[in-house]
């Protein structure tokens, strides 16, 4: 079965995250397929590689990443919310005229099609909120 | 066709109640984070006239102490449990 997840909230402001990314690990164990992981508002911090977790704290940009490159989920950060929050990629930091690029490699920034699509081509789509 | 609900708020805000009145007969109810407080005394007695099956993540009530207050007519289950009854399920609505 496919499954996608929206998250919606950002890394260690809630629990949410952390209940999403234990979501995400027990579908690929369980044998499913994780089609996307789309982070919508407050969710795209999830993708902001200048962001330094303390180190007694779960590095969970590295676990999304390592998720993804293990099980070829797709990370999507919405564009509009993460070009606000100065998440941006290769791309936008040269239309914005910003002279950093800060969005994690493994994640893609992306439109709002792209939760759509996820919602259409999976068998699941669950919501983590804040 | 069932619903899965997802509950992740404490049941001193309005979200439980929220939650409740769109619960259907087949549904199923997951309480996780602050949502495990709904599974203790007084809160779970919103659920005796609930039409549906309800469980809590067992994580989550460890780690909030109140694993000895639940009630025993809520089932515990974990993120696997989570997966199957996603799966098992014909949606997921997710009630923050």
């Amino acid at each position: 079965m496919k499954f996608s997840i929206l998250v919606l909230s950002s890394p260690g402001a809630s629990q949410s995250g952390d209940s999403a990314l234990a979501f995400a690990r027990a579908v690929v164990e369980a044998g499913h397929e994780l089609y996307r992981v789309f982070f919508y508002h407050e969710g795209v911090q999830h993708g902001d590689s200048l962001a330094v977790p303390a180190q007694d704290e779960l590095d969970r940009q590295s676990a999304w990443a390592a998720l993804s490159e293990q099980h070829g989920a797709d990370l999507v950060l919405c564009i509009a919310s993460a070009v606000r929050r100065g998440v941006l990629d290769g791309g936008e930091a040269e239309r914005h005229e910003r002279s950093a690029v800060s969005a994690h490699p493994a994640f893609e920034l992306s439109g709002l099609g792209q939760l759509v699509d996820a919602h259409i081509n999976s068998d699941r789509l669950v919501t983590f909120g804040r | 066709m069932a619903t899965l609900h997802t509950l992740n708020q404490s049941p001193s805000g309005s979200t439980l109640a929220s939650c409740l009145r769109c619960l259907a007969p087949g549904d199923s109810l997951l309480l996780l984070e602050d949502g495990v407080y709904a599974a203790c005394s007084p809160h779970v007695s919103a659920f005796k006239e609930s039409p549906c099956a309800v469980y809590v993540l067992q994580a989550d009530a460890e780690a909030r102490g109140v694993t000895g207050r639940l009630d025993p007519a809520i089932e515990t289950t974990d993120y696997r449990g989570f997966v199957e009854l996603a799966a098992a399920c014909d949606s997921v609505q997710s009630w923050y």
